[in-house]
């Protein structure tokens, strides 16, 4: 049973079927962004309470929280997708990696942006070296690593495998950093207290707002990615033509 | 796997000019911390450490495109490909000899540059005994990220592309260079080890897959 679930899901390797299920979900995706992105961020931004301390200021999170969520696991996207394409040799799977790591490297700006604007009001300055923040400079320049890399090679299937090992090693040494970071200082920034199980959560009134933002963020970064791994299918047809 | 050794040797005897190269620029680049926080002593001390581990970090990135870019482009690499020894052990070996030839000489003025950075005796023979045992997962880190720049030639990739990977050793060599325990064995230092274990073991399978991944 799960063998031929697994059978129909690598059907879609294929970029003919990719596309075809790429223009069916894409329309979706990026309509469930627009109708959860917009009214998520105008309940959030507009229809809650400022926070006691923090005053109006609090209500960065609403993009600062979704896009380091995105950020953090757009890069384990491309590390799956990497392994597949070195294991199973489906090129959409390089392209999809490929796709996406510009769009990750958006949110990781978007965060620290966010981030250092909202640690200015509160914190009262733009930047520490606090772990968190740290990790996220760390994880920068791994994917800008990545994009050169890409950018570098001008045979496809090469770099496609050349990154997919940068990449895969790459997660390995940014996770390293990371702990090593939290090992060295504990830092300035607040633990984590949105998740679906724990008791210590915050308030109702932005949780459901931030929830609403999240699903639309990755919506968003559904829709893209499809439109941009079908544009790079497109290229790579070109280049293979003329 | 001797004969390997002994051919790399001879050749860094014969054409090594990068390894004069490292070591003034080594010099240099101590010189410059130096020149630049000599007027107080606080700074001074506070910085050698520091200093240390940056400068040898630039001098092995500035030589790393001899190990590996050169048999490349020179089609030596071809041969060690089809050779009876395999990839792995080959590039165990050249990197063993890079790390002997660049960084050892690097160690082994150390102790007298960081006099010079009024630090004391005590803190500079843990300080070298720390870049003994953590300065190894440099070179071998820098092997394998030029094997994955093997198509691209320029320098100047191959060192923007290894610096976020030198960030784990970086980041626990200055951490274990200025920590206080006297302890060899602790927490920190067992850390430093593993990271240098870990990078020695792996970064020759990881060379030779990315060897083939350029191939094929």
């Amino acid at each position: 049973m799960e063998n031929r679930l697994l059978n129909k899901f690598w059907k879609f390797s294929n970029p003919v079927l990719f596309k075809k299920l790429a223009k069916i979900i894409s329309p979706l995706a990026g309509l469930i962004a627009v109708l959860t992105i917009i009214p998520g961020l105008v309940w959030g931004v507009f229809f809650t309470s400022p926070d006691y301390k923090q005053m109006e200021t609090v209500k960065i999170i609403f993009i600062h929280v979704p896009a380091a969520f995105l950020a953090i696991n757009i890069y384990l996207m491309m590390t799956i997708t990497s392994l597949v394409w070195l294991i199973r040799r489906h090129f959409v799977s390089a392209l999809a990696a490929k796709s996406s790591a510009m769009i990750g490297v958006t949110m990781t700006i978007v965060t620290i942006i966010t981030g250092s604007l909202w640690g200015s009001s509160t914190w009262g300055t733009y930047w520490v070296w606090d772990p968190r923040l740290t990790s996220f400079a760390i994880l920068l320049c791994f994917y800008v690593g990545y994009i050169l890399l890409w950018q570098s090679i001008k045979s496809l299937e090469t770099a496609a495998s050349v990154t997919s090992l940068f990449c895969i090693v790459g997660s390995v040494f940014a996770l390293l950093s990371r702990y090593i970071v939290f090992f060295i200082d504990q830092g300035l920034h607040q633990g984590p207290t949105l998740s679906l199980d724990q008791e210590k959560n915050i308030d109702n009134s932005y949780y459901f707002p931030l929830i609403l933002t999240m699903v639309g963020f990755s919506s968003l970064f559904v829709y893209l990615v499809l439109v941009r791994t079908t544009t790079e299918l497109y290229k790579y047809k070109l280049k293979l033509i003329g | 796997m001797l004969n390997i050794l002994r051919l790399e040797f001879l050749l860094i005897l014969r054409s090594g000019s990068h390894v004069v190269l490292a070591f003034s620029f080594f010099l240099f680049f101590m010189l410059l911390f130096a020149l630049s926080t000599f007027r107080d002593n606080f700074i001074l001390s506070g910085i050698g450490l520091t200093a240390v581990w940056l400068s040898l970090l630039m001098s092995t990135l500035l030589t790393l495109n001899k190990v590996i870019h050169e048999d490349f482009e020179s089609g030596v690499l071809d041969y060690l490909l089809i050779a009876d020894i395999p990839i792995e052990v080959t590039l165990f070996c050249k990197t063993i000899v890079h790390w002997i030839s660049v960084v050892l000489p690097l160690l082994l003025i150390t102790p007298i540059v960081l006099l010079t950075f009024q630090i004391s005796s005590y803190n500079i023979i843990k300080t070298v005994l720390i870049l003994l045992l953590g300065s190894p997962s440099l070179s071998f880190l820098g092997t394998m990220i030029s094997c994955l720049t093997l198509s691209n030639r320029s320098s100047f990739l191959l060192t923007t592309i290894t610096i976020p990977f030198y960030f784990p050793t970086l980041l626990l060599g200055v951490f274990c260079s200025s920590s206080t325990t006297t302890n060899l064995f602790a927490f920190e230092y067992l850390l430093l080890y593993a990271n240098t274990l870990f990078t020695v073991v792996l970064s020759p399978y990881i060379s030779s897959y990315a060897i083939k991944l350029n191939y094929s």
